[in-house]
């Protein structure tokens, strides 16, 4: 197999391996570990590896240093401040905006109980048949769009 | 991060000496992640060039220097 037909193999992988591992985020709540990504019949460790330092190096997914996925936007690995609740179960969003973004991406209602950094109020982001609430509520970006892979973690 | 109305997001960012970022309406971003995140279940699902990022951003009425990618 030449060069070029094993960089497009391993890409094919890398770009099923993104849409099944998003669908286990949806499904469980929870961003699979490299070895429940590498838990299918016909799948290696490094094949695992391999694809998800591609879409890293395509700025589809955030690494940790141990290589396991941390980021898969909108959705986070670890807690952060906003967790988003469905109907079916909960999930944790990178930031503000991710908190919007869950509910819209699985195209159910959700809602993420928030703290008002200004006011110290205690409210709700909800989303119901695509509606945002509450209104007159904003988010707050700190990082123009441009340097928003500077740090990924900070935006 | 989340404030409940755009007087509190100012009044925080003067209180902490911030500089000014970029302060969106709740319904801008559900309306603008409905096109930035759609499809992202799907095998077939590709990200968007830089141009194309823009456009999405143009839709939802966001411009200016702070929205601008390149």
């Amino acid at each position: 197999m030449t060069r070029r037909a094993v960089v497009a193999r391993t890409e094919g992988f890398a770009w099923r391996l993104r849409g099944h591992l998003y669908r286990r985020v949806g499904d469980s709540g929870a961003i699979p570990t490299r070895a429940g990504l590498a838990n299918q019949p016909g799948t290696t460790d490094t094949e695992v590896d391999d694809a998800l330092r591609f879409l890293a190096d395509s700025h589809v997914l955030v690494l940790d240093q141990q290589g396991e996925v941390l980021m898969a936007h909108p959705f986070s690995a670890v807690p952060t401040r906003y967790r988003v609740e469905t109907a079916a179960r909960t999930y944790w969003a990178n930031c503000a905006w991710d908190a919007i973004a869950i509910p819209i991406l699985l195209d159910t209602d959700g809602r993420t109980p928030t703290t008002c950094p200004g006011s110290g109020e205690r409210f709700e982001l909800t989303v119901t048949g695509g509606h945002l609430r509450p209104a007159g509520a904003v988010v707050r970006l700190a990082v123009p769009v441009r340097h928003f892979w500077d740090d990924i973690g900070f935006t | 991060m989340a404030f409940r109305s755009e007087g509190d997001a100012k009044a925080w960012e003067r209180g902490r000496g911030e500089d000014p970022g970029a302060i969106v309406p709740v319904e801008v971003l559900g309306e603008l992640s409905r096109s930035w995140y759609g499809g992202r279940l799907e095998d077939q699902w590709r990200p968007y060039s830089a141009a194309a990022k823009q456009g999405l951003l143009r839709d939802a009425g966001l411009s200016g220097e702070f929205w601008e990618l390149r």
